[in-house]
């Protein structure tokens, strides 16, 4: 199932190979930017176009920042038989010390901290699990990444969907894809209300062994109450994610004319968040978000849409 | 972060060197990443010893205050007699910069954005011969004569600023960041991801 980890299929050739110095390329870049102890504090005072947000974008540090949203939303599911991901509530859980952060999951160190600049790196699990058996227990506590992969079901048992097209397969007839541990790099850089951000993300836990880039941009429109922002972004994933999560191989005990290897590409998307402060604790919260699926994941026989696509609107209440 | 130095050179050096698999890589970043969590979490000795100095910079602003308003003159003549100011060094000795001194190089308010005021006491090496200035940022303020330096000034602001002397040619030859501190800690920092990005 797991096939070699490269950036090959990227459309230039690059003179390394990333996964391999990656790690040490995060180590050199912490040690040039601590050596350099840039670190200002006041990245969201008055003169920061951040301040004129609401609060949800500046963080006071050293204290946990907790928001819930009850409301109604799903997010698509591309996959054959994935079902929908209902979003009945939204979290909002931060915390930020002088270097350390928790910010939604994410679990990371800040090297670099100018009013405009900032690098950091983290672990994170890869969100791109959440589309198989979303309801199972594991996965919402994150475990599988550490439980072991099940026997492989009876062979007599067809795998094959009701559909009319013969080369899909159910994602609920297939091995179970684990969680991956990632390590990401992301570098920002903030002008007022516009924001460009690249992050790079490779999996430390041996489970796909892939890696992940993303560049995006951020643009912030507000008011006295509300807020709204867009994020247009490109991400790009390695063969070996793809392949591991949306590729078929033997371990899914299916018939060889369903094996799938996928293959890296480009997903192009969009977020927009909108904003309406009722009061200093409570506010309205619409969330939207839609990302286009690359030709080496949707072909692949686990995959029947293009896209996946979320809605959410709801009331948050922040602690 | 001085403390991680030695650490992450150490494992910089063994990456080099012994061309470890991708196992100890990780093996190695795994050990890093939870090293330097556990130091920026738990309060080091250097964070308290960061907290002493703020605390006691906070106190020497309070003290020099309420001495400058009961005797600032005499003070002043005071710091005078520690400049030596009638002594002419060679034109081209190095003057060591631990021979300045300025005290308090912070300024306690309540809240970000009040303003604060302070008497700041200065401690000169010899000067060259000449006229000298203050600047607070870019804003000129006193001049003085190399004979007569200006040893205390009274400054108003509401952030970070930095405090210099320049020569007559516009040459900075000494400066100071002076810090603004919060009485209650609203330092915010701007978040990495979106909020309400948990999915």
């Amino acid at each position: 199932m797991l096939r070699r980890s490269t950036f090959s299929n990227l459309p230039i050739n690059l003179p390394v190979n990333l996964p391999k110095v990656l790690p040490k390329i995060t180590l050199l870049l912490a040690l040039v930017l601590t050596a350099n102890g840039q670190t200002f504090a006041a990245e969201c005072d008055e003169s920061s176009g951040s301040s004129q947000l609401t609060n949800d974008a500046c963080i006071e540090s050293g204290q946990w920042s907790l928001g819930i949203a009850l409301g109604l939303g799903a997010q698509s599911n591309p996959l054959v038989d994935g079902d929908t991901i209902p979003l009945l509530a939204l979290f909002d859980l931060a915390w930020y010390g002088e270097q350390a952060y928790f910010d939604n999951g994410e679990l990371g160190l800040r090297w670099l901290r100018h009013d405009k600049l900032s690098f950091d790196s983290f672990i994170a699990f890869d969100r791109e699990r959440r589309f198989f058996n979303f309801w199972d227990p594991a996965n919402i506590l994150f475990s599988t990444a550490l439980s072991p992969v099940p026997p492989p079901k009876d062979p007599d048992m067809s795998p094959i969907t009701d559909s009319q097209d013969d080369r899909k397969v159910s994602a609920d007839d297939i091995s179970t894809r684990r969680w991956a541990v990632l390590l990401g790099n992301r570098l920002q850089y903030t002008e007022g209300l516009h924001q460009f951000s690249f992050t790079l993300n490779t999996d430390i836990s041996g489970i796909h062994k892939g890696q992940s880039a993303e560049l995006s941009y951020r643009k912030v429109w507000h008011g006295d109450n509300w807020q709204f922002q867009l994020r247009p972004r490109i991400t790009w994933k390695s063969d070996s994610l793809i392949d591991y999560y949306y590729g078929i191989d033997k371990n899914d005990d299916v018939p060889d004319f369903l094996l799938y290897e996928g293959k890296s590409g480009f997903q192009a998307g969009f977020s927009a968040f909108y904003s309406y402060r009722l009061s200093e604790r409570w506010q309205i919260i619409v969330n939207a978000a839609y990302q286009r699926l690359n030709s080496g994941m949707v072909d692949s026989p686990l995959v029947e849409q293009n896209h996946t696509s979320t809605l959410f609107i709801g009331v948050g209440y922040r602690y | 972060m001085a403390s991680y130095y030695p650490v992450l050179l150490i494992l910089f050096k063994h990456l080099q060197l012994y061309r470890p698999t991708r196992f100890k890589v990780y093996l190695f970043g795994y050990l890093w990443l939870g090293f330097t969590f556990t130091m920026a979490l738990t309060p080091s000795v250097n964070a308290q010893a960061k907290m002493m100095t703020v605390q006691e910079k906070s106190a020497v602003a309070q003290e020099t205050a309420g001495a400058n308003k009961k005797a600032g003159v005499n003070k002043t003549a005071g710091a005078n007699k520690t400049a030596g100011a009638n002594k002419k060094p060679a034109p081209d000795e190095h003057k060591p910069q631990s021979s300045w001194h300025i005290q308090p190089q912070a300024c306690i308010v309540q809240s970000l954005g009040d303003d604060c005021m302070i008497d700041i006491t200065l401690t000169l090496p010899e000067l060259d011969s000449g006229e000298y200035c203050y600047y607070k940022n870019e804003q000129q303020l006193n001049c003085f004569d190399y004979q007569a330096p200006v040893l205390q000034i009274r400054l108003r602001f509401n952030e970070n600023t930095v405090f210099s002397l320049r020569d007559a040619s516009q040459e900075t030859i000494f400066s100071q960041l002076l810090e603004i501190k919060t009485r209650v800690s609203q330092q915010k920092v701007r978040r990495v991801r979106d909020p309400w990005s948990f999915f």
